[in-house]
This record gives structure tokens, sequence and C-alpha cells, in this order.
């Protein structure tokens, strides 16, 4: 048995046949192997059946053989269905007009939009893609490519250091990069350099003025370190100097750590036990079995499980058993003097600007005292000394 | 000759335990409730109407009995009816 589908696809007509002894017609198509299906009696003398209609040709000799007359019915499937569309003009037309029309219509320029200009660019850039065609209703194809464009663009607007143009679907992006003219920093009143601190020259350079001092020289707060005076001498002129001088300072930080007698530090052995709290009660579900460690450390911890904003009853934590180690007292001083560098740069550091940088660090005296331990340490830092100091007239 | 061919077959098929349809080409029935009967090994159409189907067999006919039929297909060696089946019965050749 054929499938339905198959008879659709390839179509197939409903006949009556008519005659004397309609059923010799049947069994006449059986042996040429024709299929036949949904066979009804109507009346007396006639039969109703489907044929496929690659078959019909062969239907009228055997009509003739079996004394029988044949009259198609009805035509079903795909090509009568097709035949029916094709006949429907007005059907195909308007398929057509529609698809020109969405062609056409999606091949308008329906937007142009122009990123990153002021209102005056943004309407001179306008008008000029207006100019050049570039507008609502407009053909894509009749336009050059958006790389053309741009390059026109960008010869017309002088204004724009850099005009992007892109085509998404139907509409023009015009992003403008404007040019900045760089403002003119102010005529600064002439002055000097001086110290600012006591210090010795690390690094010397100079923009503008004269210097007066040398690297590796010792100054004094006050100092001149730069001069505002160029030229000749008895033809100087005035003008403000400008430059970095960093200097090398030294500073002495006196700090108390606390020292407590025993310190333990976590050797990294651990131990995990996870729990299920229920309320307030915990049960331990994995990680039964620690190991014994002879100083050990807890640390708990507890996740918190919530449901639109109300806390369960339950939730999960688990406990660290951390593995301590006692360390010499000795050691511990030591430690309390890493301590005391780190926070004398910290502080130190404060106090100046963000450049400076710590080049040395010395421990000149340590003293245990009361359980505390007295550090001095050393510091050397370089920091910009330069300070200015403006010229007084008639000096 | 065709007798003892016969007497050979029917001999076969009770000795040899194979299928009586294949061995004796005996129309093979199968009914699906009383709307569908499918007939295997018959020989043509003799008559056909809305309640009668009369096939043709190697001995005899078989006659299908009921309301509204329709022969779904219809091929060499076998046909599918649908309709109500009240009856179906064998008629010997000559009776």
């Amino acid at each position: 048995m054929k499938n339905q589908w198959v008879h659709k696809m390839t179509g197939y007509v409903r006949i009556k046949i008519v005659g004397p002894y309609p059923e010799l017609f049947i069994n006449r198509c059986i042996d040429q192997k024709i299929s036949v299906w949904n066979i009804k009696r109507i009346g007396k003398e006639a039969l109703v059946c489907s044929v496929l209609l690659d078959e019909v040709k062969q239907l009228r000799k055997l009509a003739r053989v079996s004394d029988c007359k044949v009259r198609f019915l009805e035509r079903k499937g795909f090509p009568f269905f097709l035949q029916k569309i094709l006949n429907r003009n007005g059907l195909i037309i308007g398929a057509a007009a529609f698809l020109c029309l969405l062609f056409l219509l999606s091949n308008m320029v329906w937007g142009v939009e122009i990123e990153g200009a002021t209102p005056e660019m943004e309407h001179e850039l306008r008008q000029a893609v207006t100019e050049m065609g570039i507008k609502k209703g407009a053909f894509q194809f009749r336009l050059p490519a958006p790389e053309v464009i741009q390059s026109e663009i960008t010869d017309q607007i002088v204004d724009a250091t850099w005009i992007g143009v892109t085509r998404k679907g139907t509409t023009y992006h015009f992003q403008v990069v404007e040019k900045e003219i760089a403002e003119k920093e102010p005529a600064e009143a002439p002055g000097h350099l001086v110290a600012k601190r006591k210090a010795i020259i690390t690094d010397l350079f100079v923009e503008e003025g004269n210097p007066v001092v040398e690297r590796n020289q010792v100054v004094e707060k006050g100092d001149l370190l730069v001069s505002g005076l160029i030229g000749k001498e008895g033809d100087e002129r005035q003008v403000s100097a400008k430059g970095t001088v960093k200097g090398e300072m030294w500073f002495e930080a006196e700090m108390d750590i606390p020292l407590s007698k025993t310190l333990y530090v976590a050797t990294g052995d651990s131990h995990r036990r996870h729990y299920f709290h229920v309320g307030n009660i915990k049960i331990p579900f994995w990680g039964w079995f620690s190991p014994e460690f002879a100083n050990a450390k807890e640390e708990e911890y507890e996740s918190s499980w919530e449901i639109f904003g109300v806390q369960l009853p339950f939730h999960y934590g688990y406990r660290d058993l951390l593995e301590a180690k006692k360390i010499e007292e000795e050691a511990a001083v030591e430690e309390a003097i890493n301590i005391a560098k780190e926070t004398g740069k910290e502080k130190l550091q404060q106090q100046f600007s963000e450049e400076a940088e710590i080049t040395g660090e010395k421990v000149l005296h340590h003293e245990i005292k009361g359980g505390k331990v007295k550090v001095i340490i050393h510091f050397k830092i370089v920091d910009e000394i330069a300070e200015k100091q403006p010229i007084i007239q008639g000096d | 000759m065709k007798r003892l061919k016969k007497t050979i077959r029917q001999w076969m098929t009770e000795q040899m335990d194979l299928p009586a349809d294949v061995m004796m080409d005996l129309p093979r029935v199968t009914l699906i409730g009383n709307f569908h009967i499918y007939i295997e090994n018959h020989k043509g159409l003799i008559r056909f109407t809305q309640e009668e189907l009369r096939l043709r067999l190697t001995e005899g006919e078989l006659l299908v009995v009921g309301r509204d039929f329709v022969i779904k297909n219809i091929l060499p060696e076998e046909i599918l009816l649908e309709g109500v089946i009240v009856d179906i019965r064998f008629i010997k050749e000559g009776s």
C-alpha cells in the first residue's frame, strides 16, 4: 500500500466507472499493475475509485476492453493545486508586487544618525550629507559606498578630525571626532624653584630656567635650585622656572610593636570537618576522623540558606582545624621588626607625594621592654623637593 | 496428477509443520474487529457492492457480507476491505 502522501504529491483522480460488470474493470486494472484504491459502489452499474494521475492514460484502453465508461469526478493532489494557484493571476501579481516593494523599501535610506558632533557641526554635516543625496527616501544603490562617502565627507568638513560612516540596514551612521584645540596654559608668573626640605639631589630635570645646583649636592631648606633668571648677566630675562628636582632624604622612625610571648604560626596542615546545621544542632557528615595536632587553631564557617529573604532553619558549615607551630622568642622579635618596617614605610609614605620611593631602610636599634619591642629604623626616601617661589620685583 | 500433487502437499503440511497458506495456496484472512478485513491470496473480484464482496479463490469463492463496504486498497493478491462486516462465508465450487 502506497503512502497517502505519495498520492497527494503525484496527484490522483476520482473516476466513475459505469458498465454492466465494473468488477471486471477493477480486475483488469490489477492485472495491469495499476494501483486502484478507495473503491465504492454507487448504484447498480457504477463504481467510484481513485487512480494515480500517471496511470490515467492506460485506463481508456482497459475501459474499452471491459465494456465500461470512465468519467472523471475530482482532481486531487499537488499538481492540480499548483494549477489552481497559477490560474489566479491576482495572487501571483500580488506576491510579486510584495517582493518588489520589500526589496525597494529595504534598499532605501530611512535614517541618518550623527553621533559625537556639536549642534553646529551636526547641522553642517547634515547639509553636506543631504547634498550628497543621503536623505530619507533615497535609494541605496544610487549612493556611493560608505568608504567613498567617508573620504568625501571628511574632506568637506574641515573641523572634524575623522568621520566614520557605517551603514546599518536602512540607516547611515556618522560618527564624528571633532578637532580639539589644545588650550594654552596660562602664562605663569616668573619664579624660582627652591628646596622645601634638606636633601641630597639625586636627579635634576630642568624644563625652563637656569639650574644652579648639581647632582649629589646637599641642599638646605629654602636653597635656590633652579633660577628663573636666564640670559647673560646684567641682561637677564625673568621666566617661570620649571622642572623636577628629586632629592634623597633621611628619616628616623621609632615604633613600639607589642610582642606576644608565644607566637603560633600555621604550618599549612589542616583538616576540615563538614557539618549540617539544624537549628542549633550541628551534625557532622564528612571528615569525622581528624588527625591529632599538638597545637591547633579552630576556624568555623557557617553558610546561611535563604528562600525569599527568609532564613532556612538548616544550613551547611564547616570547621577547620589548623595545625599550629610555636615559634621561638627570637624569631618572634624578628617578626616584630619586620612588622615595624612595614608599618613605618606605610606611615612615611603618607607624608610624601605618590611618586615618593623608599630606597633604603636600616634598623638602627631594637630593644625589648615590657612585652614590647622598640624599634628605631632609618629610612632613605627619594621625592620631589622643588617648590615654587615667585621672583620679587626689584630684587 | 493434480490430485496427486494436492495430496503430497497436504501430507507435507501435516508432516513438516509448514503454514498451510503457503503450501496449499489457500487464502489468509485477517480480521480487525468487525470493520477491517484483509484477504491474501485471492484470485480476483467477482462482485462488489455496498453490502457484499465476493472473491474468487483457488478453490471456490469467499463471500463477505456487511454494510458500507469500501475497498481501501487492492493488489494482485491482496485486498483490504473496510466497512461493517457481518458474515464471512466460504462457498464450494459448483454449489
